[in-house]
């Protein structure tokens, strides 16, 4: 479980960027977390893994993560959105990272290089963006700790190796396990995730199930009485976000709608999603 | 799997499911692949294939035997067979019909054009293109 109870974080002390977050994240979901640029949301992944220091309580499986303490290092994992790239082959990365992992699974790691296809003993500086990005996701999947932070994760991927990370993804979640994907490539993971997760500097806008989604909403063309929350032009006409009728069958969720609607209508998605709706 | 209609993926999958039993791809009394096999292979959520999997449950199509994994019932592809044909009826037909109206086509033509395409189909599966 991760809890946040109005977490806040600033850069520079006139700037926050983080201006009371509070939230709960149960385990066994993969959550998406959207939000305009500059909103917080990679300064919000480096806050749980202990690398930032927030102000305000926040505690993932119980620990504080600003106390850096190791039995929750090892519990949780990020892939930044960028990092140094050392001139290292990512086997010899693997062996100097799994001991820090109790939970080190080296056939995930084998399966997903060879998925890949990823040389495992060429120096990493050698290797595309794209491979390094690879190598680095195959690492960080390895280590299948519970908690397993992504900022940006198919960025620079091609497009078959965006499926390859799915199933990865896909195969490794289980109950136990709290996976949190940060992107604005919505279309890339918008099969993979179960929760969406919309954030702003001044707090969160929505967080709910991708059931709890289509069970409210619904996307489609908009009729003579339908509270319309966003529209959009489509080869097909003009297609709507709107508050699902009653009766009305559930339709698919198209993630960039969702996302347009929630930040122009911000209070009614808070009373529609509010516990006391259900 | 690409998703493109206009259903919830859930619903989606279900659908899946219920074309390979239709297709003879899946048995009755078959087990099905686990949950986390299929959320590998379609690139989804388990947690969305776990929902698939307890519609067909609520619908008697799928069985949960414990410890062992989901099983067809016995009666799943008649279930399935029923179910598809009643939706048919409720929900493409009616929608042919709207576009018959507005364009003035007479079922009768509709019906000799549906069966040269159904003979055209059939003969591309028992003789496969070289």
């Amino acid at each position: 479980m991760i809890e946040l109870n109005d977490l806040r974080y600033g850069y520079y002390r006139h700037q926050p960027v983080l201006r009371g977050i509070s939230l709960s994240l149960p385990e066994g979901h993969i959550y998406g977390l959207l939000g305009k640029n500059g909103v917080g949301k990679s300064t919000l992944l480096k806050i749980l893994c202990g690398s930032l220091i927030g102000e305000g309580e926040y505690t993932v499986a119980g620990y504080n993560p600003r106390r850096q303490h190791p039995a929750m290092l090892e519990k949780i994992r990020l892939v930044p959105e960028a990092e140094a790239i050392l001139p290292v082959a990512v086997e010899d990365l693997a062996r100097v990272t799994a001991p820090f992992y109790p939970t080190w699974n080296q056939s995930i790691f084998e399966s997903a290089l060879n998925e890949f296809q990823v040389p495992r003993n060429k120096q990493l500086t050698t290797l595309s963006l794209g491979q390094q990005k690879k190598a680095l996701i195959s690492l960080s999947l390895a280590c299948n700790t519970p908690y397993l932070l992504m900022d940006e994760p198919t960025n620079g991927l091609d497009i078959p190796s965006k499926s390859i990370f799915r199933r990865l993804v896909a195969g490794l979640c289980d109950e136990g396990k709290t996976v949190i994907i940060s992107t604005h490539q919505v279309d890339d993971i918008d099969s993979l995730i179960d929760r969406i997760v919309i954030l702003e500097n001044e707090g969160v806008l929505l967080n709910a199930s991708i059931d709890e989604v289509s069970g409210r909403l619904a996307f489609r063309h908009a009729g003579e009485g339908d509270e319309v929350l966003y529209t959009e032009g489509s080869p097909v006409g003009p297609w709507s976000v709107v508050v699902r009728r009653p009766d009305e069958p559930e339709t698919s969720v198209n993630m960039k709608m969702l996302f347009n609607a929630v930040i122009s209508h911000k209070d009614r998605i808070r009373t529609l999603f509010s516990p006391l709706e259900d | 799997m690409e998703f493109q209609n206009n259903n919830p993926i859930f619903l989606q999958i279900v659908d899946w499911i219920c074309d390979k039993v239709l297709k003879g791809e899946l048995q009755i009394g078959q087990q099905l692949p686990s949950v986390r096999d299929l959320a590998v292979q379609l690139e989804v959520n388990p947690n969305t294939v776990q929902r698939s999997i307890e519609r067909l449950i609520a619908q008697d199509i799928v069985v949960t035997q414990r410890g062992k994994g989901n099983y067809l019932t016995a009666d799943a592809f008649s279930r399935i067979e029923d179910f598809r044909r009643q939706r048919l009826l409720d929900e493409a037909l009616p929608k042919l019909a709207d576009e018959m109206m507005l364009l003035g086509v007479k079922p009768a033509d509709v019906a000799d054009a549906l069966g040269n395409i159904i003979s055209r189909r059939q003969q591309a599966i028992t003789a496969p293109a070289q």
